[in-house]
């Protein structure tokens, strides 16, 4: 039953990741590879801060979701006149900048070790103490971020996202702010990003670096392109067929070194798969 | 004193590389007008709206709408002052349905800001208002019945006539059409110069370039020849397409 409501709460969690990751993939066609770097930057935040002061389990999430922002929004700065690939390329190398500093910055992070000891989610004063109750609370977050997602992509701002991923230069003729735009759904992205990663931080109460490597990206990336980029739903779908693929893959009693090759090699046939289901509109033409 | 034109250029000078796309171009255009720009391939016709639209920066000269200097300004700058434009190569937004492209056009929408989206929460009246704008503005271009298919599914005609139903949709007080009429069926082409007629007494100013010589003489106010990147000639249509010499030497 536990282990149940732990698969659960990992569908949760990575249909926050793609759901965000595809407001850029799918609804404004810029490609980022550093989303899992954004994710990173919220379990980190939310465990520094939770660690090192008295701050609450909502106080901790909001900080996290403020600096997933913060990144987000300079990582986007660049993004006036960077094309389809440029963008990719950019936020790739932002991505090991990321993880970098994760792994390298000891002092803040506690370097490949990670942090631990980093307090349980609790609501109002009340920690959830059972698994239940944080299934519970990582479905909500899910749904909030879902809602909000799909307010966004059929609104008139998404009808502009959809426009800039097609013809930039149609779309500025229309004297729509293209650059403004942007950025803002970047920042969307990096706090939903950065929620997932707070969420995450609190619930396995500790963080280490290897979670947030640009595989991890391309995990997200390949769940994204898998369930169909641009298409509300399809996010979700990606999230829940690699995570069942994975926790399948560990549940036919393949030993744990092997599954792990094996994931990898699942991982990247989804990469392949990603080259050649690559949609039309995905690069800024 | 004059009056100041709608939309002027001064001096303006424009090299690619070894072509001189605009040598000395100046004009001035008032509205409401029809102002047919024509001359052969390579005149610079496309690169004097171009440089009114902010999608060429001049080497030389200003352009200016009603005397406030374009340069400068970036294309979506430009776009929310009033100028409105249509491409030589046709384009529209593919993956959107041919109502959503105009709706997309509408200018000062709430909805575009990124706080009301997220809540769902202010915009809805205002796009029904735009939904039946932009079926009129489908309906008045004979894209009635296509307002639901995506702009990628219609034919090259089809898609020039909803661009012109985009730039109708964004209000602006000048338009500039390149080679609106070319390639539309001979029924729809009589509805389509009324239109521009329409638009032109809604006060607009409305500039073409067009190769189609009789839809010109039936629907120009002026006619600008250029040819090499210069003005050759200006005037009525019925004077311009007349003059023997000019028919020669540029038109035939
Ligand atoms: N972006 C560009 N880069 C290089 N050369 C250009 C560019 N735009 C225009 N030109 C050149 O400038 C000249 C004028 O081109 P322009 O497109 O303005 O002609 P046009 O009068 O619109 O011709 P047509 O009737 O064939 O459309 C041409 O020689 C063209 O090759
Ligand atoms: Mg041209």
């Amino acid at each position: 039953m536990d282990y149940l409501l732990h698969v659960l709460v990992l569908f949760f969690l990575y249909a926050i990741l793609t759901t965000s990751l595809d407001l850029l993939v799918g609804h404004s066609g810029l490609l980022s590879i550093a989303h899992a770097g954004l994710y990173g930057i919220g379990a980190y935040a939310a465990a520094i801060v939770s660690t090192h002061f008295d701050i609450s389990f909502l106080g901790s999430v909001a900080i996290a979701m403020l600096a997933g922002v913060l990144v987000s929004f300079c990582i986007s700065l660049p993004s006036r006149g960077l094309k389809g690939d440029y963008f990719a390329v950019l936020t790739f190398a932002l991505q090991m900048v990321l993880f970098h500093l994760l792994n390298g910055w000891d002092r803040l992070t506690g370097g490949p070790l990670g942090i631990s000891g980093i307090p349980a989610p609790a609501v109002f004063g009340a920690e959830l103490d059972t698994l239940a109750e944080t299934t519970l609370l990582f479905a909500s977050c899910a749904g909030v971020v879902f809602a909000l997602s799909r307010n966004v992509a059929t609104s008139p701002f998404g009808r502009v996202l959809h426009a800039l991923r097609e013809d930039e230069g149609l779309t500025q003729s229309l004297g729509k702010h293209t650059y403004r735009v942007t950025i803002q759904v970047c920042a969307m992205s990096g706090a939903f990003a950065a929620l997932a990663g707070a969420l995450y931080s609190h619930y396995i109460t500790y963080v280490d670096p290897t979670g947030f490597t640009v595989v991890e990206s391309i995990l997200i990336l390949a769940m994204v392109i898998l369930g169909g980029p641009g298409t509300i739903l399809g996010p979700i779908i990606g999230a829940i067929s690699l995570v069942s693929l994975a926790e399948a893959l560990r549940f036919i009693g393949i030993p744990a070194s092997e599954a792990a090759s094996l994931r990898q090699i699942v991982y990247g046939l989804a990469l392949i798969a990603i080259v050649f289901l690559r949609p039309r509109g995905l690069a800024r033409a | 004193m004059p009056k100041t034109p709608t939309l002027q250029c001064d001096g303006l000078f424009k090299q690619f590389g070894d072509v001189r796309a605009l040598a000395d171009v100046s004009v001035r255009l008032s509205r409401p007008g029809i102002v047919a720009i024509i001359g052969p391939n390579g005149a610079g016709k496309t690169t004097l709206l171009n440089a009114f639209s902010g999608f060429v920066q001049a080497d030389r000269g200003v352009c200016r709408l009603e005397g406030l200097e374009l340069s400068g300004h970036s294309v979506a700058e430009v776009a929310r002052l009033g100028i409105a434009r249509t491409f030589q190569e046709v384009r529209v937004i593919d993956r959107l349905s041919a109502i959503e492209n105009v709706m997309l056009a509408r200018p000062g929408q709430r909805g575009e800001s990124l706080l009301l989206a997220l809540a769902s929460l202010g915009w809805r009246t205002e796009e029904r208002v735009n939904h039946a704008v932009a079926e009129r503005a489908l309906e008045s271009v004979g894209l009635g019945q296509e307002s639901n298919r995506l702009a990628l599914e219609l034919s090259y005609g089809q898609r020039k006539l909803l661009s012109l139903a985009v730039v109708q949709a964004t209000e602006a007080r000048v338009l500039l059409l390149d080679e609106p009429i070319a390639g539309i069926h001979p029924e729809r082409r009589v509805s389509i110069l009324n239109l521009l007629r329409r638009l032109r007494d809604d006060g607009k100013l409305l500039v073409l370039v067009e190769h189609d010589m009789p839809a010109v003489r039936e629907v120009a106010d002026t006619v600008i020849l250029m040819d090499e990147g210069r003005v050759v000639a200006e005037g009525e249509p019925s004077d311009i397409l007349q003059r023997r010499e000019l028919v020669e030497a540029y038109l035939d």
